[in-house]
């Protein structure tokens, strides 16, 4: 019984993507399970919308930004946990990894992700103002803030190991 | 003092690379599988509630319309219903469907290879010894057993990676295990139900996918007997002689001969009554119940004689 060529398109795409996609679930939480689970849901998105999705230039495109807004509403719900039970959660993370996504989560949602786009993957800071769809100017702004805040997390932990 | 581009930057892309893993924990087809059955985990709370709120309504809104017209609301199974061209056979409360040119084989021996697909159900009490196999690529299996004992796929040296899915309102727990080649079963396991569903092959999740709660019109595996029949005089000793099992619904009778104490029958699940012979002595009636899939084991038969 073959599988139909659509089902064999995906296959082939979700082997790709999956784990570039994981990756930049991971920088977004700080957490490998809830990356694991939020890219498993946004390639479950696809596969819903494959029919339309498949026709695009970059269907990782589209599933990678589901993904980053899954990653957004994640924080939302995180916040209600007590800061306690995200350092247990994050416990086997580097302590610079907790720090840049905690910096992450201190960001306007589209901020973060356009310092994920720049100095993650390297898009240009024309790419990366098409992806969201603002001026580059306004991407330039947000990626001299956004450093500015994870350096100085990043300090604070070089200075002091025992913080957070 | 941190060099806010460059540090900023090699932090990043040292998390990406911390974070990517070079495997997913499932497969592109078992996520597809969850189009149809969503893990519940992943819906909120308060939509869960919200929903089954307005469904426990709807329901009642159908069902107040219908007994007063005197109709019976609309069944919900016939997304579980055999596609045209398909047949459900079912064991141990569950069911699946699969083509009409698939091979059926309760309680296998050893592999079998079929272009069309091979569906088992069951496992064979007689111990058989069979060439090494390796399936063919071309071919799709699946196989039903029942699972007694522990769950299989939480115990073990190293438990692998489980993820529970629902499919047709059955709770599953599925993995995906490789056979070192570029084969890899899906295994799920139902619970609920003891079940196991073991696929391997090309489009083989199409055929579990048609995973279910049995019904009455899937056609229902057959069960193994063994028992034994003895006659106890001054000792007790096996007896070799005619054995009468009557199907207690249709009232047919199967011949049934005891080797050396030792009998055994199959056939649809059921009541049976089973009557041993020994000569003059008296052989009480024994009622067995056979179990779709199963293999049951009969006390003895202990007839009294002089």
């Amino acid at each position: 019984m073959p599988q139909s060529e659509d089902e064999d398109r995906f296959d082939a795409f979700f082997a790709d993507a999956w784990k570039r996609l994981q990756a930049q679930a991971y920088v977004l939480t700080g957490s490998k399970e809830q990356a694991q689970d939020l890219t498993q849901e946004a390639l479950l998105r696809a596969w819903k919308h494959w029919a339309k999705i498949s026709e695009y230039d970059d269907p990782e495109g589209w599933t990678r930004r589901v993904l980053h807004n899954l990653c957004i509403q994640s924080w939302k719900k995180s916040q209600r946990s007590t800061v306690k039970h995200q350092r247990s959660a994050s416990i086997d993370i580097p302590d610079h990894h907790g720090e840049i996504a905690q910096a992450m989560r201190t960001l306007p949602g589209v901020q973060a992700r356009a310092l994920l786009l720049h100095d993650g993957l390297g898009m240009t800071v024309a790419e990366v103002a098409g992806e969201l769809r603002v001026p580059e100017g306004t991407v330039k702004s947000w990626l001299s803030r956004s450093r500015r805040i994870v350096a100085d997390r990043l300090e604070r932990l070089d200075r002091d190991p025992t913080w957070r | 003092m941190i060099d806010n581009e460059d540090g900023v930057r090699s932090g990043i892309q040292d998390m990406l690379r911390a974070g990517e893993q070079p495997r997913a924990p499932l497969t592109a087809a078992e996520l597809r599988a969850q189009v149809t059955g969503r893990r519940l985990s992943r819906v909120d709370g308060k939509l869960v509630v919200t929903l089954a709120a307005a469904a426990v309504l709807i329901v009642a809104v159908f069902a107040s319309q219908s007994f007063r017209s005197g109709n019976h609301p609309a069944s919900t199974s016939g997304s579980t219903s055999p596609k045209p061209g398909w047949v459900a056979h079912s064991a141990y409360g569950v069911q699946v469907s699969v083509p009409k040119s698939w091979k059926v084989i309760y309680f296998p021996g050893c592999p079998l290879y079929q272009r069309s697909g091979v569906l088992t159900i069951g496992v064979s009490v007689v111990p058989f010894f069979c060439p090494a196999y390796i399936p063919p690529a071309s071919s799709t299996s699946v196989s039903l057993s029942l699972t007694i004992g522990a769950d299989p796929m939480t115990t073990g040296l190293h438990p692998p990676t489980v993820r529970t899915i629902r499919v047709h309102g059955l709770t599953v727990e599925t993995q995906t295990v490789s056979h070192g080649t570029n084969q890899a079963s899906t295994i799920w396991y139902v619970p609920s139900r003891s079940a196991t569903l073991t696929g391997l092959g090309r489009g083989v999740l199409q055929v579990m996918q048609t995973l279910s709660v049995a019904t009455s019109r899937a056609a229902a595996a057959p069960g193994n007997v063994t028992g034994s029949l003895d006659l106890e005089t001054l000792q007790q000793q096996p007896v070799s002689g005619p054995v009468t099992v009557t199907d207690s619904r249709t009232r047919k009778v199967l011949a049934v001969d005891a080797v050396n104490g030792q009998y055994s029958f199959s056939g649809p699940p059921g009541a049976y009554a089973v009557q041993g012979h020994a000569g003059s002595a008296t052989c009480p009636l024994l009622a067995v119940t056979v179990r779709s899939g199963e293999n049951i084991t009969a006390p003895t038969i202990l007839c009294q004689g002089l």
